[in-house]
């Protein structure tokens, strides 16, 4: 769906490149998280893939054809969220859909399901400017996704919306990624990325030098270990065990079969961890 | 792709949105209503208006030069409210999100363009009649065809110069004085043709220049050409403000 390889970008009068042989791969259907600090270049790859940004080397393809080639006809195909809220402000959000919808040559969405799919239906007569931000953010996402495309590109889709209604927009994207959409998230949010990408890529000085899923990574960077707290006189008790031959281990199997134990938690490394050690950042 | 916001139907939808968002904004509506009820009340208040002129100051036909005012009026409240909208566009990201479907920010404003460039139009096609109905065919055309160039660059000017709204309006405070510059032309001197760098100015050779006035024939040259040089800097600025 996405290729992208020795990409190199650096903006006019930078000494430095932005992406340096930038290399990496989404597939169809998959939720794709590119993770990075602030100024990583994960906005500029994103425009770059959105064919907003030109004077790049390298390969960047979607849907097997360059960007370049791809001319206007693209944005019939994609749909982007930005991060912040892109719509007019003296319109309802009804109003807004219906205007967006008319930009748009092949036949779109009822605007009503997709304000239903974000839990806006409610709000679809009222004026935006009287909107909190979380309902402007989800107002944005039902406007990438008015003519159903096959690739979404999210940028910090959650942002300013409570944890009910962040759990609703997870829902939502989980829900189009089994329906076969490709998303391409960016996020600050490791707790997000963690739970819906399929993949994630950490974006460091212009490339990628750690990816993969979510789970495997932070068992690649954690340690395999046990830690188990239990329940003693003196107060709770934290002991860590080594995950091989565990089921040997004779103090462990005491403290099972003695019914101390409070809670025990395997040791893979989070992906805030993770972001932290990949680029570099608060080290 | 780009002409297609061009489309009767995508056209209307935009219109639509655009009447509604400028109907919500009591600045943005007062400047349409005002851009037409000038022209109406002058039918009306032509003659009192003379004789008052008159009596008071021993002035003739002050109308023919406040005609100017009215007739140029409409560019600059039509393009402002345009402009102010395009400035709105571009500050909250819609032009942004314009850019990624298939019409784009150039189809966008090819719309915004053309739509100012039409309601300039057919103002003066409805104000001709009451404010200036004894002018030749020819002046009549020039005058429709100025006043819609001088909405679009009344338009261009704000998104293309002002950084943000507040330096729109402060922006628009130099623009408005395009609406006096017409008058500049019954000064009898050569030295009037200095303010023919500003595009409203010929509105005023065409209409009130002194006798003898120039050609239509070279009024129409050198207005197109000013008119088209202006917009040529005016779009190439606001491409390198809105990329």
């Amino acid at each position: 769906m996405i290729s992208v390889e020795n990409l190199v970008f650096t903006y006019p009068g930078a000494s430095a490149p932005t992406l340096s042989s930038l290399t990496f791969r989404v597939e169809p259907g998959e939720i794709y998280g590119l993770l990075g600090p602030s100024g990583a270049g994960k906005s500029t790859t994103q425009r770059i893939l959105m064919g907003l940004l030109k004077g790049f080397s390298g390969t960047a393809e979607i849907f097997g054809e360059p960007v370049a080639s791809l001319g206007r006809h693209l944005y019939e195909r994609i749909g982007v969220s930005f991060e912040l809220p892109a719509v007019y402000l003296r319109l309802t959000a009804l109003e807004n859909l219906k205007l967006f919808a008319g930009l748009y040559s092949k036949a779109t969405r009822d605007p009503m399901e997709v304000l239903a799919s974000v839990d806006l239906a409610d709000a679809a007569h009222q004026r935006v400017d009287q909107f909190s931000k979380g309902m402007k953010m989800r107002l944005n996402l039902c406007r990438a996704l008015l003519h159903d495309p096959d690739l979404v590109f999210l940028d910090e889709p959650t942002t300013g919306q409570d944890p009910a209604r962040s759990r609703l927009t997870r829902d939502l994207i989980l829900a189009l990624k089994d329906r076969g959409t490709t998303i391409f998230l960016t996020t600050h949010n490791m707790a997000e990325a963690e739970e819906i990408c399929d993949r994630v890529g950490f974006l460091a000085g212009g490339c990628i030098p750690v990816t993969g899923s979510p789970t495997e990574l932070m068992r690649q960077f954690g340690r395999s270990e046990l830690e188990v707290t239990t329940a003693m006189t003196a107060g709770l008790e934290k002991r860590s065990f080594a995950m091989e031959g565990i089921g040997d281990n004779a103090e462990f199997l005491g403290l099972l079969t003695a019914g101390q134990v409070v809670s025990m938690h395997t040791q893979e490394a989070s992906l805030d961890d993770i972001f932290i050690r990949a680029t570099g950042v608060g080290q | 792709m780009m002409l297609s916001i061009l489309r009767p139907r995508r056209f209307l939808r935009l219109l639509t949105s655009d009447a509604m968002n400028v109907s919500r904004d009591p600045m943005l509506l007062f400047a349409i209503v005002m851009s037409i009820v000038p022209a109406i009340a002058f039918a009306f208040a032509r003659e009192p208006m003379d004789g008052a002129a008159l009596a008071a100051f021993g002035l003739p036909e002050i109308s023919s030069y406040v005609a100017l005012f009215v007739l140029v009026l409409p560019a600059i409240l039509i393009g402002w409210v345009t402009g102010f909208l395009l400035l709105e566009d571009r500050d909250d990201g819609v032009l942004l999100a314009v850019d990624v479907t298939p019409v784009g920010k150039s189809g966008f404003l090819l719309y915004r363009v053309t739509i100012t460039a039409l309601i300039g139009a057919a103002i003066t096609a409805v104000a001709i009649p009451l404010v200036v109905p004894s002018i030749a065919f020819e002046a009549k055309i020039l005058l429709v065809a100025a006043v819609a160039a001088e909405s679009v660059l009344a338009a261009v000017i704000l998104p293309a110069v002002a950084r943000n709204k507040v330096e729109g309006l402060a922006l628009t405070k130099l623009t408005n004085i395009a609406a006096i510059i017409p008058l500049i032309a019954i000064i009898p001197s050569p030295w009037r043709f200095v303010a023919g760098i500003v595009p409203t100015y010929w509105i005023g050779e065409l209409l009130v220049g002194p006798i003898p006035a120039l050609p239509v024939g070279v009024i129409a040259v050198t207005m197109i050409v000013t008119h088209v040089g202006w917009a040529a800097v005016l779009f190439w600025l606001l491409g390198q403000r809105i990329g």
